[in-house]
């Protein structure tokens, strides 16, 4: 941002993105860095509240919503992404955020998590990733890794864990990043990046439970057990591009998401973190607007509704 | 708002073919206790009025609609005489419009007496709303308070109420033939164009007869129901499935049993004959149930 720019009065305060509502996660819990960075980046980004609608699944981060003065609507388990959609299809002049937990996105909602990804809605999805179902106390979720054992499993986990970012490259996502809860400075920065992109976003963010997950801490996160940081950021190193120049060309995109899914598999000691890959390529609201010229210059809901005489029709058939 | 189309017999294995087998389904579609309204309409006419009238209803009312529409109805060929749709008009229900952008005190949950609080949509300055599937207060959030839980409840169900009494008699229920009859046909759905082409032939039999056909499911339409059983002599219901629903939903409703059952269960629809042989075998031998196939 321009040093004018960002010395510039703003419209919109910090405070008008934010409730009054008492946020009820457990103290320390992670989900406070994303909901102060969702915050932080629509204020970043300026945009009026009343063009936000912020969609919810269930579960800790299913209150979200509640906690940012936009449309917010908290939906049934699993099924953020297809209301988002509705939403954005409905008014595709509202800047759409959907979040949910990696529980929700993974597990339950895993069929839409895919088909949203080969839609590309101009809409962002973050997801609150800690491996654990916090709401209902600590059962392992579908991030958790085989061999694991939270405090509130009697034995070690038997399945694989999901790898979200490699998965998401499977669907077609044509953004996709992940940020760490406790670095919220760069989960803006990535977060405006997302919701900057016209297409489907999708930010995983490693996110700490402080009460049901005792393996993936904040200290963890730290290495202090190894003497170095586990986060690793993606653009630490300078010869890290994850644009894809040219979409026609599908060497670059095969090479690109080869990067990614490399990147996405460092597991253990060294967690990568930032964008992962990124594409240009038509949005599903984009390509609507091509069948039905109207929404290019109206959204949807603002169409008037009228009344087909489908009499010659009948006529026709008669 | 959630509309959801219900056709014939999808689950226990023959899901090209028909039957009537998903009224309970429709009226019980989820956990917890909450408003819907259920229209299962008889022949195509009706199915393109309980369409039309189901989207107005699901916005007007704000709560799901189902719309139960039976395989041999939505795969068959008819034609008709013509739909008048002069009188169809487009009802998107109450839409609050904010006079102040900045907010003007707006609660997307109020409690109002019909139950129907005024909605806005996303993207209208002034009218932002929260909303959740866990119990809200009225600005839309999550509490778990008894007297909020109690008024609410109260709200949502009152909205059947309101339904109830706007939904115009004529979408709820059908009595052909005359009003009084020694023999009163029952049935629901797809079976209307089977039965009222039976009724002449079962009339040879010396007995007058009319046929009340429930459409409206839910709310149900029990006191003119109930009325009209208590003022037939002889009742046989007709239901293409096996554990007679809507003889279930009537008893339920009206605390009335029908005196036969005729049911039908291969898939098939039924026919006319089916309908004669089926009525005349119950009332002839005195069965409880007669199950017909001519298959």
């Amino acid at each position: 941002m321009p040093e004018s720019a960002a010395a510039a009065p703003k419209k919109f305060a910090l405070q008008q993105y934010k409730t009054e509502v008492h946020v009820d996660w457990c103290p320390g819990c992670g989900d406070f860095g994303i909901l102060s960075s969702i915050q932080q980046a629509l204020f970043q980004l300026q945009i009026p509240p009343y063009r936000v609608a912020m969609i919810s699944g269930i579960g800790c981060s299913g209150k979200t919503p509640h906690y940012i003065d936009t449309y917010g609507l908290h939906t049934l388990h699993g099924r953020a992404l297809p209301v988002a959609t509705g939403a954005k299809l409905a008014n595709n002049q509202l800047t759409v955020v959907a979040v949910g937990g990696d529980g929700d996105g993974y597990g339950i909602g895993a069929g839409y998590f895919v088909n949203s990804g080969r839609r590309n809605v101009d809409m962002t999805y973050i997801v609150f990733n800690n491996g654990v179902y916090g709401l209902t106390k600590g059962q392992a979720s579908p991030t958790l890794a085989k061999g694991l054992k939270t405090k509130s499993m009697p034995e070690a986990s038997i399945q694989e864990g999901v790898n979200p970012i490699a998965l998401a490259l499977g669907a077609g996502y044509t953004w996709i990043g992940r940020g760490y809860a406790l670095d919220v400075k760069t989960l803006v920065s990535l977060m405006v990046q997302a919701i900057n992109h016209k297409g489907t976003s999708f930010l995983d963010v490693f996110q700490t439970c402080p009460v049901y997950n005792d393996l993936r801490t904040k200290e963890w996160y730290a290495g202090e057990d190894i003497g170095r940081a586990r986060i690793r950021k993606l653009d630490a190193d300078p010869e890290w591009d994850p644009v894809v120049k040219d979409p026609s060309s599908i060497d670059e995109v095969v090479e690109k998401k080869g990067l990614a899914l490399r990147a996405s598999y460092e597991t253990g000691d060294s967690l990568a973190v930032g964008v992962f890959y990124s594409i240009a390529l038509p949005t599903y609201d984009e390509q609507l607007a091509v069948k039905v010229p109207a929404l290019k210059d109206h959204p949807l809901v603002d169409l008037p509704l009228y009344q087909r005489d489908v009499g010659p029709l009948f006529a026709e058939l008669a | 708002m959630p509309r959801t189309w219900a056709s014939g017999l999808r689950h226990p294995g023959l899901p090209t073919r028909t039957e009537q087998a998903d009224l309970q389904f429709a009226l019980h579609p989820a956990h917890g206790d909450f408003p819907h309204i259920v229209v299962a309409p008889g022949d195509i006419d009706e199915a393109f009025m309980d369409s039309f009238e189901s989207f107005n209803w699901a916005d007007r009312y704000q709560m799901p609609v189902v719309v139960l529409l039976e395989k041999f109805l939505a795969s068959s060929m008819f034609t008709n005489d013509g739909i008048d749709m002069s009188a169809l008009k487009i009802d998107r229900g109450l839409i609050h419009q904010p006079v102040d952008a900045d907010g003007d005190g707006y609660r997307r949950h109020a409690l109002t007496a019909d139950g129907i609080s005024p909605r806005t949509l996303p993207g209208m300055p002034g009218g932002i709303f929260s909303t959740t599937s866990d119990e809200h207060d009225p600005e839309g959030h999550i509490t778990e308070g008894i007297e909020n839980r109690i008024a609410m409840m109260r709200k949502r169900m009152a909205k059947l109420e309101t339904a109830a009494r706007e939904i115009p008699a004529s979408s709820k229920f059908t009595l052909h033939g005359p009003r009084q009859a020694d023999l009163t046909l029952v049935a629901w759905g797809a079976t209307k164009g089977a039965i009222l082409d039976a009724m002449g032939e079962l009339e040879n039999d010396g007995r007058t007869v009319n046929y009340l056909q429930i459409r409206l499911m839910r709310p149900f339409p029990a006191n003119a129901v109930a009325a009209i059983l208590r003022n037939a002599r002889l009742t046989v219901l007709i239901e293409n499935n096996y554990s007679a629903q809507l003889g279930a939903l009537i008893s339920e409703q009206t605390a009335m049993a029908l005196d036969h059952h005729v049911l039908k269960y291969d898939g098939r629809p039924f026919s006319r004959n089916e309908i004669v042989e089926g009525v005349r075998s119950a009332l002839s031998e005195q069965k409880k149930e007669v199950m017909v196939s001519h298959a």
